[in-house]
């Protein structure tokens, strides 16, 4: 076994100009698959996270209907724990939205705080790193941190965003003067942001507190943003205004939407729009892998023909270790192995360069070139691409190296020798 | 002692109007410690018949004993561990592996019989054949005396049964092809070995125990 392996690195090393060559062909096949594939993975999810769609594609918006006699379909706690038992929905978090006017320094917004349960917060991404605290009574705000936007100096009317148009919005600490509804008499109250969540238009609180909050500013009054019953007074239980239905996984959201609109809710995913936007990527990555299909091709049979070549090259060489007694299955691993290496040197190589393509030329120069934020990833090779470039790599050469191989085994020593 | 014995071999080459005898009927023994020149015009059979000695090719019929064993009855893999362990080549044209080194050629039988060389032994060869400070070369920085000196060096490796030369001089100048002669034959002799050797120089030949002349596929005259 030693002396194959001798004999297989002297002769990858010593045939220096066929080694370049096959190598060179391997490097080519791999980096050019390896690159477009990565490319096409990284503007999937370049894509998905421009949308904000990826990661909560298991989510389904429900709405309940308030108007007219329809209590049944209303979101209660009642009627949420019944969706809870659903086959398919691994969870179920009410949301309660309340319109809101937002004061802070000199800067007034309109918008909602929703109110959500503390486990649905705790999946936020939120700015700060922060100790989880237990629950104190006080409520607090986390503020999406795109929600400049909706704010406006009362004087100038210029927004917030447009002022500050190169800072990130960071409000955390900040305490806001909200109004709850837009009456004159709406209840008012002094709340603080404790965090900022990072690419959201929306404003979250934890739903008990909330619920608390609005009870006490209410006092002998409706709760703001509860709705009321035909004789104009408030329900016994919370409805909620909407209501997020978890599914256990990707496959089961389609048909819990259908159930879910069966069943009289008004439901929406965002699995459409990213089966959509996975559909365009899948285009892209078929376009750009058939293109890395054809340098494969050409590759493998430019191994296939090197191989070829240089078994010939050495009838006598294989005639003479057949001369001397060599077992014809380490003569065929002799060169199954040399042809493996020197696809796994070329893939190695090739996938070297496929993270300087990836890297440099497609995240930094082309992403520079093209005047998009720096942290745009167009290429991405996750370490599954790499592994299975490599493996792939050294099997082609095996296979290139094998009717070569095979015939080598095959002749007669003596024909071999006197070649 | 017999150490090769052949009954009755034939080895044809192709079929029907091609045909062509490489050998005819040949029947012949061989004793341990023997050297046997084998002469014969060109084409005659002298070539066919080391070849199928040496379980390189097949005869077409009849029965070829070596070291006690029929030959003819054994499958590739067997006779692949035939040929390393009985059989010592030496070619006109060395066939040396070109990118390995002197000692490393010469230890290439005893690694493709898995086996450790004997280093003592290897000394030894080395030592005989005049190779001790050309070790590390390759192949192509040797002179043909050299060259052929290495592969001798590789035949004696596995102390086989058995050492057949063909030509071992023929690409030699009359200088270089006597010194190797001598060093083959000394080799030999030391080392208790049998060597059939194949030469077109009758006073090369004249120095052997023994010479069997073949023509047209058929021994003359022993």
């Amino acid at each position: 076994m030693k002396w194959i392996w001798h004999m297989c690195m002297v002769n990858i090393r010593q045939r220096g100009i066929r080694t370049g060559l096959t190598v060179l062909g391997v490097v080519i096949g791999v980096m050019s698959i390896v690159s477009l594939l990565g490319i096409g993975i990284g503007l999937r999810s370049e894509l998905l996270a421009l949308t904000g769609a990826d990661g909560n594609v298991t989510e389904i918006r429900i709405y309940g209907i308030v108007e007219g006699n329809r209590k049944d379909k209303m979101l209660t706690d009642r009627s949420l724990a019944e969706l809870e038992e659903w086959e398919g929905v691994s969870a179920v978090y009410p949301v309660l939205s309340v319109d809101v006017m937002l004061e802070n320094e000199g800067f007034v917004g309109y918008g909602q705080i929703m109110g959500v349960p503390r486990e649905y917060l705790a999946t936020m991404n939120v700015v700060h790193e922060t100790d989880p605290e237990e629950p104190d009574g006080r409520l607090e705000l986390l503020m999406g941190n795109q929600t400049g936007v909706f704010f406006f100096r009362n004087t100038t009317g210029q927004s917030y965003e447009e002022l500050y148009e190169d800072e990130e919005m960071d409000w955390t600490g900040k305490r806001l003067d909200v109004t709850f509804g837009f009456q004159p008499d709406s209840p008012k109250g002094k709340l603080s942001v404790t965090n900022m969540l990072d690419d959201s238009y929306d404003i979250f609180c934890d739903i008990d507190t909330f619920k608390q909050y609005l009870k006490k500013i209410a006092g002998t009054d409706a709760v703001p943003g509860q709705p009321l019953n035909a004789d104009g007074s408030s329900y016994q239980e919370w409805i909620y205004t909407s209501a997020i239905v978890k599914a256990e996984d990707v496959d089961a959201v389609d048909a819990l939407v259908k159930k879910l609109q069966d069943a009289g809710y008004q439901a929406e995913s965002n699995k459409e729009f990213v089966d959509y936007i996975e559909h365009v990527v899948q285009i892209i990555q078929i376009v750009l892998g058939g293109i890395g299909m054809i340098a494969l091709i050409v590759s493998v049979i430019g191994i296939g023909n090197t191989m070829t070549t240089a078994v010939y090259e050495r009838t006598r060489e294989i005639g003479l270790l057949k001369v001397l007694g060599c077992d014809p299955e380490e003569l065929l691993f002799l060169f199954l192995l040399e042809a493996g290496m020197l696809g796994g040197l070329g893939g190695i190589i090739g996938l070297a360069l496929s993270y300087g393509v990836a890297e440099l030329l497609m995240n930094k120069m082309v992403v520079a070139w093209m005047k998009l934020p720096a942290d745009t990833t167009l290429a991405v090779i996750p370490l599954w691409l790499a592994a299975a470039s490599v493996c792939f790599a050294v099997l082609m050469g095996v296979l290139a190296g094998m009717i070569p191989a095979k015939w080598a085994t095959k002749l007669k020593p003596i024909d071999a020798i006197l070649r | 002692m017999d150490i090769v014995t052949m009954e009755h071999v034939t080895k044809v080459y192709g079929e029907n109007d091609t045909r062509v005898w490489g050998l005819h009927d040949v029947s012949l023994t061989i004793q341990k410690g023997e050297i046997v020149s084998v002469v014969g015009a060109s084409g005659s059979g002298k070539s066919t018949l080391l070849h199928v000695m040496g379980g390189v090719d097949a005869p077409t019929s009849g029965k070829i004993i070596v070291d006690g064993k029929d030959i003819t009855k054994l499958n590739d893999e067997q006779m692949a561990v035939f040929r390393r362990r009985k059989i010592g080549f030496v070619f006109q044209a060395y066939h040396l592996i070109p990118v390995l080194s002197v000692e490393e050629n010469i230890t290439m039988p005893i690694l493709l019989d898995h086996r450790k060389p004997d280093k003592e032994y290897i000394e030894q060869i080395l030592e005989m054949l005049g190779l001790q400070d050309r070790r590390k070369h390759l192949p192509n920085q040797l002179s043909g005396g050299q060259q052929q000196r290495t592969a001798i060096a590789r035949a004696l490796a596995n102390r086989p049964s058995l050492i057949l030369a063909d030509e071992p001089t023929g690409a030699l100048d009359s200088k270089n092809g006597k010194e190797v002669i001598t060093m083959l034959q000394n080799s030999v002799k030391q080392l208790d070995q049998t060597l059939v050797l194949i030469t077109h120089n009758i006073d090369l030949a004249r120095e052997a125990d023994r010479i069997i002349r073949i023509a047209d596929g058929e021994l003359v005259e022993e």
